[in-house]
């Protein structure tokens, strides 16, 4: 994982934990949203909004529906962010 | 009349409704102690307001709920998906329960209630989300933006909270929510719907949007100057009401259910009428018809005539219309003793706090009762009606068994308590 990478892992990890209470050390790469981290659909969303708030990548719902584990979420910001 | 007589419409005897936790938040800080202390020391929570932009708004001053932290309560996740009022609420739910300190288990949680309401709800919530989706469109919002913004959930975040599975609403009628929401919980108790209902009010509408719209309105105050004088309830000087934001919630309790678990009982619900004045949205009746109506029947719900009532908390916003009309009123109600009887205006102090007001004053009507101090009205230096005893400056020691409660609603609600003392 690349240092950027780390560092939007760490600011996900943070977020996940004020958005539904679950500790930041559990979020790891390849931990699913809904069935390792038991985040309900409207806390993704959230997590989603939050991220976006912070870096203004803006993740669409469609392509949010298939983001399964932490590591695609950070793929997708990375390549959002990458043709902004 | 004996209270044993009064039957409920299945016919059983109506069941007698206590309190025995108290929980607020007010512009003294966090708790009940706090709050009565100030209370009847004649202190005031009104200041000018700090922490937002008031520029351009002809009032500057209120009671601010400050240094409160929810995420200190609450855990963090709960505190981002839900908005002020809610913060409010569930917070002074979590200190009515530890004061009653009641658990609501598996038994209870079927048979415990909850009849907390909200004059404005998550108006600020909205304020800020609809700038937002202006500016940014769709995904400005966040996905908590439509639950959490809607009026209910005041009540129904404290029953996920607590636990409670029994009748949870959110009642409304403005500045007497908080009073009818101790009302039809006593209702819910003596019908045997629920054995414990957590009732009463939150609300914070301090945020310069809510304040340029009541000051719009010309409901408030202007005295921006002198934020201490500027609630003026009774006082010929008044010029309106100060904004305060807060939340009460009281623990009601069947008898029958605090005596087999031995609770502390603060004192009795004993009475509580409902009416509409129809007249006017934002007038009351000069007359105060629909008023004195509420007045006479809460006696009568309690079993009690005027003359056993030993002291009134008024509804005394410091309005030039809703004093002079609820003067009116106690004069008719008590007659000869309109005199005497003491009456204060809380509100000189508290500043109006919209929905948690007529919860936090039944507190206030039933500690007077419990511990004989009757808080003053402050700042009523030219009492509009001279020969009553409105407690002007300072608290006084006043024996009585029974207290009446009264909130008069814009839209012409009029909710009145009649709180009455515990006897073991």
């Amino acid at each position: 994982m690349s240092t950027k990478q780390q560092e939007m892992l760490s600011n996900l990890a943070d977020i996940v934990e004020r958005v539904a209470g679950v500790p930041a050390e559990r979020v790891l790469p390849d931990k699913s949203f809904t069935d390792d981290l038991a985040l309900d659909s409207l806390a993704v969303v959230e997590v989603a909004f939050s991220m976006q708030e912070q870096t203004g990548v803006e993740i669409p719902e469609e392509d949010l529906a298939r983001i399964r584990t932490v590591q695609d979420f950070l793929d997708f910001v990375e390549l959002s962010a990458g043709s902004n | 009349m004996v209270i044993d007589d009064i039957r409920s419409p299945r016919g059983a005897p109506l069941k007698r409704v206590v309190v025995t936790g108290y929980g607020v938040i007010s512009p003294f800080g966090v708790g009940w102690e706090t709050a009565w202390s100030n209370l009847i020391q004649g202190g005031s929570g009104i200041r000018e307001l700090s922490g937002i932009d008031t520029s351009g708004l002809p009032v500057g001053i209120g009671g601010q709920v400050l240094d409160f932290d929810p995420g200190v309560w609450l855990p963090a996740s709960l505190v981002r998906r839900t908005t002020r009022p809610a913060h409010l609420a569930l917070v002074a739910a979590t200190l009515a329960l530890r004061d009653a300190k009641l658990d609501v288990d598996a038994e209870l949680a079927p048979r415990i209630g909850v009849t907390v309401g909200t004059a404005c709800g998550a108006s600020a919530a909205v304020v800020d989300a609809g700038a937002a989706f202006a500016e940014r469109g769709f995904m400005a919002l966040s996905p908590y933006t439509f639950t959490s913004t809607g009026v209910v959930t005041v009540a129904s975040e404290v029953a996920l909270h607590v636990g409670a599975q029994g009748p949870a609403a959110c009642t409304a009628t403005a500045c007497a929510t908080g009073a009818t929401c101790v009302g039809e919980a006593m209702r819910l108790i003596r019908l045997g719907e629920a054995d414990v209902v957590l009732a009463g009010g939150a609300d914070d509408t301090i945020t310069p949007f809510d304040i340029a719209a009541a000051a719009r309105a010309r409901a408030l105050s202007r005295r921006s100057g002198d934020p201490r004088a500027a609630s003026r309830p009774f006082d010929t000087g008044r010029d309106g009401f100060v904004m305060s934001a807060g939340a009460g919630i009281l623990v009601l309790e069947s008898e029958e259910h605090a005596l087999a678990r031995q609770a502390r009982v603060y004192g009795e619900v004993a009475g509580y009428a409902a009416t509409t004045d129809a007249h006017n949205l934002t007038s009351p009746h000069p007359e105060g018809v629909a008023v004195e109506r509420a007045v006479r029947l809460a006696l009568r719900d309690a079993g009690v005539g005027p003359a056993e009532v030993g002291y009134v908390n008024a509804h005394g916003t410091g309005t030039r219309m809703n004093d002079t009309a609820e003067i009116k009123v106690i004069r008719r109600v008590f007659a000869e003793r309109a005199t005497s009887v003491p009456v204060s205006s809380t509100k000189s102090m508290t500043g109006h706090m919209l929905g948690a007001a007529g919860a936090v004053e039944a507190m206030i009507a039933m500690e007077a009762v419990r511990t004989g101090i009757v808080p003053p009205t402050i700042n009523c230096d030219d009492p509009e009606d001279p020969e009553m005893n409105f407690v002007a400056h300072r608290a006084q020691e006043h024996t009585a068994d029974v207290a009446v409660s009264n909130s008069f609603g814009f839209g012409g609600h009029n909710a009145v308590l009649v709180l009455r003392r515990w006897r073991d």
